[in-house]
């Protein structure tokens, strides 16, 4: 119960949690914080789910329109003490993510981060994650690193709520 | 306390949970019970309505097994077609549905889809990080065998070696699954279609002999015929994927300008990461690449709701069934009213009675619940065979944690409900009960 | 935890039943400590009311009922229950005992309700007390396998064992044929008088009547003290 009380204040000092109403749609500006880039891969839609349990998974669709293949390899976040990559495996009835050292991105192609599938692993949460909120975090590639803005959604969220608008 | 729950290990999270779960129905018996020695009466009146008790219990037993049994069954289903598709890392097929792609690949069924070319299974052949491509020609059976047309490498990922016998090298021969009723040396001819739609004798003369057995795997493909699927596509007149130049050797490489087209094809790359990115570079306007245990666990997870669903409904027919044994303990004390009252009136305080009546009713609870989780087992076991009989999933029927929640969330609510008799025995009319 | 022997006293005591009617009246009534009663009357008269009353297990409507020292008439139930646990054996007219348990078990069956302290007294009294009526080495027969006569001293046992100062019975002999009523008579006031106990019995009986030290007569509700006694 404690949690709860004390969760407002931990918003206002984690700095990069941002509240809800500080990021508009500006779909039709520069300054849409639902798309970020490095070079020409854009990264769109980053969105996770609402917990309080201490791990997240982060899910965002990563567009690579270079010519060289690039490689994801991780992220950082001030509100998380680890980002590990990670992908989703069924064996033997049992279907769990377990850790990737590194994803290629294929040039030309879009590299979709969803449930059942990659995405990115915050563990050790400093607080919960509450739905409409967003934070900051980076999202680490070989040739260097991108800020994005992360969505929260519903706990039973499928997929980011602006999903399917064009960017 | 969250990051110490959370830091402990799965089984000791479902222990603290069951616990947890049963500590009302504990809490209420120590206070109910603390300072009396019920025992020996309690045994008394057992005995007694030993027959009512046991029709109690039954319906108790009944309802829980019910409830566990259909729980444990939806869960070792999920597994089970999880299992079935573990050997299949990545599957492409043309554009279309996924869940239909996957039903065709992966569980045999009968279905229409459209074909990849052989300029696109080239270029994945060719792909650096592809460690095997195999393509999965469907339509053809014998009897209720679907006959499917792939390649050596692909039966060899499969079965991940024969039971018996060798590897087909020439388009006459076929390996059977376990369950085929084929030994190798048998011949079969394939049927155009497959069930009631099956055309017999549509292929001619044409004749395969069974040279290898598969092991057991649990999945549909133990009832499949697995063949070159260069004859696959000779029977239907077509090319057979080799240009003009082929050694004669059945297999890879397929030529793009003579490859006829498969409705699908399994790919194993190096890697789960490079399966991955090869799902990314394959889901383009001409290809569909999806992980067969992704789509399932998506489905799984929109059944989840329905899981939920599932599980309330159970316990609140279970609570139902309880409900309706208290009402009949609520008559049977109207019957043990005279010893009751007779308590009463040796000067057993209140609380006595109510004790007795309450670890009655307990008893039952406890006992019905035990049996219920022992019968849902065997009722687990019996579904699951069935499943196993029409599908070739096997099904594993155990009994999980879930089940073991069910029953001891069921039995603390139901404890509490019992105490609605053990109070109205204690409130009758000693003198009016003791004269009978 | 043995009582001793109690005076009663009764004053100003009225009991009613359904629709206000008048059940008991018994303007002043004083029964010596380690004497044998026995209440005789019509059927209705209110005899049974009479023995409840005293018991605890009637509410009277006004009234003193005094044990010794307790006026147990304001005491809420379950303090008239525990006065009850503590101070009087109760014996009933048809031989109730709990038919699947052991001679020695329903004699016993105070211990198990009654303090951890006192369980294994009570067990030793009820042994001791069924061996003085001549049910000794019965073992664990169940008590439905006894005759009526050896259920009701199973019933005697039990009102005993706790060792109480107060002994009350209704009709005791009441479905006893005619050796075993005499022999159940003379057992209850012997063993009542050997330990210097209060009892009081209701009972047409002639067998208990002669043994009494006082008869009283109940007639529609009121008592009157018999002449003969």
């Amino acid at each position: 119960m404690i949690r709860y009380l004390i969760l407002p204040a931990l918003l206002l000092i984690a700095g990069p949690v941002h509240a809800g109403e500080d990021h508009g749609h500006a779909h039709d500006s520069g300054g849409d914080t639902h798309l970020a880039t490095l070079g020409d891969i854009r990264l769109v839609h980053a969105w996770t789910r609402a917990t309080d349990r201490g791990e997240a998974l982060i899910f965002m669709e990563i567009e690579h329109m270079g010519a060289e293949a690039a490689t994801l390899t991780g992220g950082a976040t001030d509100i998380a003490d680890g980002v590990t990559l990670v992908a989703f495996q069924s064996r033997d009835g049992a279907a769990g993510y377990v850790a990737l050292p590194d994803l290629t991105i294929a040039p030309g192609t879009e590299m979709v981060l969803r449930p059942e599938g990659v995405a990115l692993l915050l563990t050790g949460l400093d607080a919960p994650l509450v739905e409409d909120k967003s934070f900051g975090m980076e999202v680490e590639f070989a040739r260097g690193h991108a800020e994005v803005i992360v969505q929260i959604e519903a706990a039973n969220a499928t997929r980011h709520s602006h999903a399917g608008h064009a960017h | 306390m969250d990051e110490i729950y959370h830091a402990l290990p799965n089984w000791a999270q479902d222990v603290l949970v069951t616990l947890g779960l049963l500590t009302p129905l504990l809490v209420v018996g120590l206070i109910v019970l603390r300072g009396f020695h019920v025992g020996p009466l309690l045994l008394g009146l057992l005995r007694r309505q030993v027959w009512i008790s046991a029709v109690f219990t039954a319906l108790i037993a009944v309802s829980v097994a019910l409830g566990t049994g259909l729980i444990a069954q939806e869960r070792g289903l999920r597994q089970g077609t999880a299992r079935a598709a573990d050997k299949f890392d990545l599957v492409i097929a043309a554009p279309g549905s996924e869940i239909t792609a996957m039903l065709a690949a992966v569980y045999l069924q009968p279905s229409d889809l459209p074909l990849l070319d052989g300029a696109t299974y080239a270029e994945i052949a060719a792909h650096p990080r592809v460690s095997l491509v195999a393509p999965l020609g469907f339509g053809d059976s014998w009897r209720d065998a679907p006959v499917v047309g792939t390649t050596a490498g692909f039966v060899d990922h499969l079965s991940e070696g024969l039971a018996a016998g060798r590897p087909f090298t020439a388009e006459d021969e076929a390996i059977a699954g376990a369950r085929v009723a084929l030994e190798i040396g048998d011949s079969f001819a394939p049927a155009h279609g497959v069930g009631d739609a099956a055309e017999h004798g549509a292929h001619g003369d044409f004749a395969y002999r069974v040279v290898g057995k598969m092991p057991m795997t649990g999945s549909p493909w133990d009832r499949a015929l697995m063949v070159p699927i260069e004859s696959v596509w000779s029977v239907h007149g077509l090319a057979n994927g080799h240009g003009p130049d082929w050694d004669g050797d059945i297999g890879p490489p397929f030529s793009p300008a003579h490859f006829p087209g498969t409705p699908a094809a399994l790919v194993r790359a190096e890697s789960l990461g490079a399966t991955y990115s090869l799902q990314a570079e394959f889901s383009t306007a001409q290809t569909m690449a999806f992980f067969p245990g992704s789509v399932l666990a998506r489905l799984h997870a929109l059944m989840g709701d329905i899981r939920q669903v599932m599980s309330v409904l159970a316990v609140i027919t279970q609570v139902l069934v309880t409900a309706g044994v208290l009402a009949g303990l609520m008559m049977l004390t109207r019957l043990l009213a005279r010893r009751l009252a007779l308590l009463r009136a040796l000067g057993a305080p209140r609380r006595f009675v109510f004790a007795l009546t309450w670890s009655y009713a307990a008893t039952l609870i406890l006992t019905g619940a035990a049996i219920g989780l022992l019968l849902g087992i065997a009722a687990s076991f019996a579904i699951a065979a069935a499943i196993t009989a029409r599908t070739d999933i096997v099904v594993a029927a155990t009994l999980g944690w879930p089940e073991i929640h069910l029953v001891a969330g069921f039995v603390s609510l139901t404890g509490l409900l019992a105490l609605l008799p053990a109070y109205l025995t204690m409130t009758r009319p000693v003198i009016t009960d003791l004269r009978g | 935890m043995t009582g001793h022997a109690q005076k009663l006293e009764v004053s100003s005591l009225t009991v009613t039943g359904d629709g206000g009617r008048r059940l008991l009246c018994v303007d002043s009534l004083t029964i010596a400590a380690g004497s044998a009663v026995v209440v005789r009357g019509p059927s209705g008269a209110g005899k049974s009311t009479f023995l409840y009353a005293l018991a605890g297990m009637i509410a009277p409507e006004t009234g003193q009922i005094r044990w010794g020292e307790t006026d147990i008439a304001p005491l809420p139930e379950p303090a008239r229950a525990a006065f009850r646990r503590r101070n009087m054996g109760f014996v009933f007219q048809e031989h109730l005992v709990f038919e699947e348990l052991s001679a020695p078990e329903n004699a016993a069956i105070a211990a198990l309700y009654s303090g951890r302290a006192d369980r294994g007294r009570i067990r030793d009294r009820a042994a001791a007390e069924l061996a003085r009526l001549g049910l000794d080495g019965v073992g664990t027969r169940r008590s439905d396998t006894f005759s009526g006569g050896e259920r009701q001293r199973i019933a005697v046992a039990r009102a005993l064992a706790g060792g109480p100062g107060i002994i009350l019975a209704d009709e005791p002999t009441a479905s006893l044929d005619r050796d075993n009523a005499d022999r159940l008579a003379r057992d209850l006031v012997t063993l009542a008088r050997t330990e210097g106990r209060t009892l009081i019995a209701v009972s047409h009986d002639p067998a208990l009547h002669e043994r009494a030290d006082r008869l009283i007569d109940i007639v529609d509700g009121r008592l009157l003290e018999a002449a003969d006694g």
